[in-house]
């Protein structure tokens, strides 16, 4: 009986350790005490490598962000461009400036610190015993997780009152798009391709060209942008110019068409052109002096992206150029 | 089956403690053993109080009526008499908030605003101080400069000034007739600086210019006009503090960033609310209100030496919330109080990284030798610190005289070391 009572105890020891494992997360591997982005880059060299082509890494030493923050002495300027971790606010809330490792700006533990420990994530399958203890977290994948920064120049209201087309693609859709990594790994691209890339202002926008009773004209449609073109910083600006051949085939001086911008508070004088999402506006060409009418020359028309709107033609970004024959 | 039982129950034991173990969340960042501190409707609890008081709305008749008197106003005649009298005899509070709704207005016209700030300077009430401290941050015509200077000036803020000392140091430019003017009027205000007993208004412009550079740097330390008796704040004047505090709650920069302004440039009865609103309910408004305290710096400290205020109670008692907690520490060490150190240096052994370095550069601006051991013993440990805190703690621990050769930690951005550099030479104005 004695004996049979330590079997069935050893029996039920035995069961109780194997529950346990079974139960027990896996902790393959020690937690990392998550302190600071570098500690990222050791397991996450391919998404580091991306994030360092970014504009978020670069958000702090950026130095056309210190020329316009008069060189952060205007303080406020430094929450979002070197956050505390985003997810440790209200969803959509704005955040607030940290005190350690600003220069690397907006960093890993920026988007994806977790409150709770760990990090966040959107991918459900994570391997949860990984070192930096993912969860799951749908916000990660959110407008609003974006909004904490973007929405200081109101991108994110304009994508909310933007065609519903348009809406159904969040800011990750276009500025995170999903690219395959080595080893052949699928993770979406942490450059973020925005403003400062060429292929992803060109997908915003559809330029057209033709003539009208009234004459020549450039159209520009924003298809692509579920936001308004150009969008953020008040300081963007993109410029329609048309220039015009003269009759021995040689072009004559750019001129200002149109200028998309939403101009600073004090620029009075001033309204907001920029374009919404999905909206088309056309413009009728200006004519070069001397001109009587344009049917019977060829005009170039060009749309031209600035970060600043003082910024030299030869240094903006050229996004479409189209030709009007005569 | 009976002897098996206290196996059993063993083994459930066991289940449960490994259970536990196995779920624990590990733990990454130290917290107090205080409880958080509680949170009340600070805000609205003041804006209940004064909501009789400061300025009333004005409707947009009661403005042109003004204006049109202001106009009106400006002849020889009989007829601008009356409309003087009118405009000296309107109810103050009320012309005022009518007089500021111009100033006020983007689209007004210039010849208006010039007006409206020289009627503010000569009736309006002390309630406009707030907002007429905003309009420095905007308004670009050097004449309605000097006027503002000198309304702020009349009712004891000295916020103005640097406009009177820009337009006087002027370089010549291509609208030189309204240099000339704007200047003219800039050493015509000199005669309302408040006089000493080794100055008086007088024709030397020298000693006038000099008069301004001490009431100025009496201003930039003390945040009150030197050899003038305060003055406390009127219920009016609270009134319209208060309800330039909801701007801190704002998402958008831009209201919080003008109450910033503001309160960084008031006289100094404006700190004992900002310390009240440290408590309010709403994390925006309590991380704002130690935002603008750590930018006022060391005036702050220099006031509650003078009033005999004890801020390690008030910041002590903040620093026990863990989301506020690294601003609280900046508030701390932007006094310049050495008395701070004891609470901030717990920090430096047991905080999270945002911690010890917002513990290491309070200490930069408020701690005393008495700190040295522990930040030798700090640096040459394995605590994992930022580049921030390193440099701050090197700066910190070096003798004065190798200051200059103190070696930039790498990973730090250079905008990061000149802010640090420029607290350590900041420490000789400490309290």
């Amino acid at each position: 009986m004695h004996l049979k009572a330590v079997f069935s105890g050893a029996i039920a020891v035995t069961g109780l350790v194997v529950l346990v494992w079974v139960l027990k997360p896996p902790s393959h591997a020690e937690p990392l005490r998550l302190l600071s982005s570098n500690q990222c880059l050791e397991c996450h060299a391919g998404v580091a490598a991306e994030w360092q082509q970014s504009h978020h890494q670069f958000a702090f030493e950026n130095p056309e962000v210190r020329k316009l923050s008069n060189d952060f002495a205007n303080q406020e300027c430094i929450a979002c461009h070197a956050p505390r971790p985003v997810l440790s606010f209200q969803p959509g809330e704005r955040v607030l400036a940290r005190q350690s490792e600003r220069a690397l700006g907006v960093d890993c533990l920026t988007c994806h610190a977790h409150p709770e420990g760990g990090v966040g994530t959107k991918n459900p399958s994570a391997k949860l015993d990984a070192p930096c203890r993912p969860r799951y977290s749908a916000r990660m994948a959110s407008v609003e997780h974006c909004a904490a920064c973007h929405n200081q120049h109101k991108t994110v209201e304009q994508w909310r009152a933007a065609p519903a087309a348009l809406q159904n693609n969040g800011c990750i859709d276009c500025h995170m798009p999903t690219n395959f990594r080595q080893g052949g790994r699928q993770g979406r691209n942490h450059a973020f391709p925005a403003s400062h890339d060429l292929a992803a202002l060109q997908s915003a926008v559809e330029m057209k060209v033709g003539r009208n009773a009234e004459g020549a004209w450039v159209s520009v449609y924003n298809h692509g942008a579920g936001h308004n073109f150009p969008t953020d910083e008040r300081s963007r600006a993109a410029d329609l110019q048309v220039r015009w051949a003269g009759a021995d085939g040689s072009w004559g001086t750019w001129l200002a068409v149109h200028r998309f911008r939403d101009p600073y508070r004090d620029e009075t004088d001033l309204v907001n052109t920029q374009l919404p999402a999905g909206a088309t506006e056309q413009f009728i060409l200006p004519l070069a002096d001397g001109m009587e009418n344009s049917d019977t020359q060829t005009a170039e028309v060009r749309l031209l992206y600035r970060t600043n709107p003082y910024m030299p033609d030869d240094e903006a970004q050229e996004l479409v150029r189209l030709v009007l024959q005569s | 089956m009976k002897p098996s039982a206290p196996l059993g129950m063993a083994a459930l034991t066991l289940l449960g403690a490994l259970c536990v173990s196995a779920c624990a969340k590990p733990s990454m960042a130290p917290s107090t053993n205080n409880p958080a501190p509680v949170w009340s409707a600070v805000v609205e609890d003041h804006l209940q109080i004064y909501a009789e008081q400061g300025l009333p709305e004005v409707r947009a008749d009661d403005r042109d009526d003004f204006l049109e008197a202001m106009e009106l106003a400006e002849g020889s005649d009989q007829m601008a008499g009356r409309f003087r009298s009118r405009l000296e005899d309107a109810d103050p509070l009320l012309l005022t908030a009518a007089l500021l709704a111009v100033v006020e207005d983007l689209t007004a016209e210039s010849v208006d605003k010039t007006r409206a700030y020289a009627w503010l300077r000569a009736r309006g009430d002390a309630a406009m101080l707030p907002r007429l401290t905003l309009r420095l941050k905007y308004e670009k015509d050097w004449l309605a400069n000097v006027d503002l200077a000198l309304a702020l000036l009349k009712y004891g803020s000295g916020a103005g000034l640097d406009a009177i000392h820009n337009i006087l140091s002027a370089q010549n430019s291509a609208n030189q007739e309204a240099v000339d003017l704007a200047r003219f009027r800039a050493m015509q205000a000199l005669a309302f600086l408040p006089p000493s007993s080794a100055w008086q208004a007088s024709d030397d412009f020298d000693r006038n210019w000099q008069r301004l550079l001490e009431v100025q740097a009496y201003w930039l330390k003390f945040r009150q006009l030197p050899d003038v008796e305060p003055v406390a704040a009127s219920d009016a004047q609270r009134a319209e503090l208060w309800r330039m505090m909801t701007r801190l709650r704002s998402q958008p920069l831009r209201p919080v960033d003008d109450a910033r302004f503001v309160y960084t440039r008031l006289p100094n009865w404006v700190f004992e609310p900002l310390q009240q609103t440290i408590f309010d309910e709403n994390r925006y408004v309590r991380e704002h209100a130690l935002q603008t305290l750590a930018w006022i710096g060391y005036p702050v400290g220099l006031w509650a030496q003078q009033q005999n205020a004890n801020l390690a109670v008030t910041y002590g008692a903040a620093l026990d919330s863990p989301d506020l907690r690294p601003r609280v520490m900046e508030a701390m060490g932007a006094s310049g109080l050495s008395s701070m150190q004891d609470l901030l240096l717990p920090w430096l052994r047991t905080g999270n990284l945002e911690e010890i370095t917002a513990a290491a550069d309070a200490l930069l601006r408020c701690a005393d030798e008495r700190v040295n051991a522990e930040l030798t013993a700090l640096l040459q440990s394995q605590t994992p610190l930022s580049p921030e805190a390193r440099y701050s703690l090197r700066l910190l621990s070096a003798p004065a005289e190798t200051m200059g050769a103190v070696v930039m930690p790498p990973g730090l951005d250079p905008s990061e070391a000149a802010r640090r550099v420029q607290w350590w030479h900041e420490r000789a104005q400490k309290p």
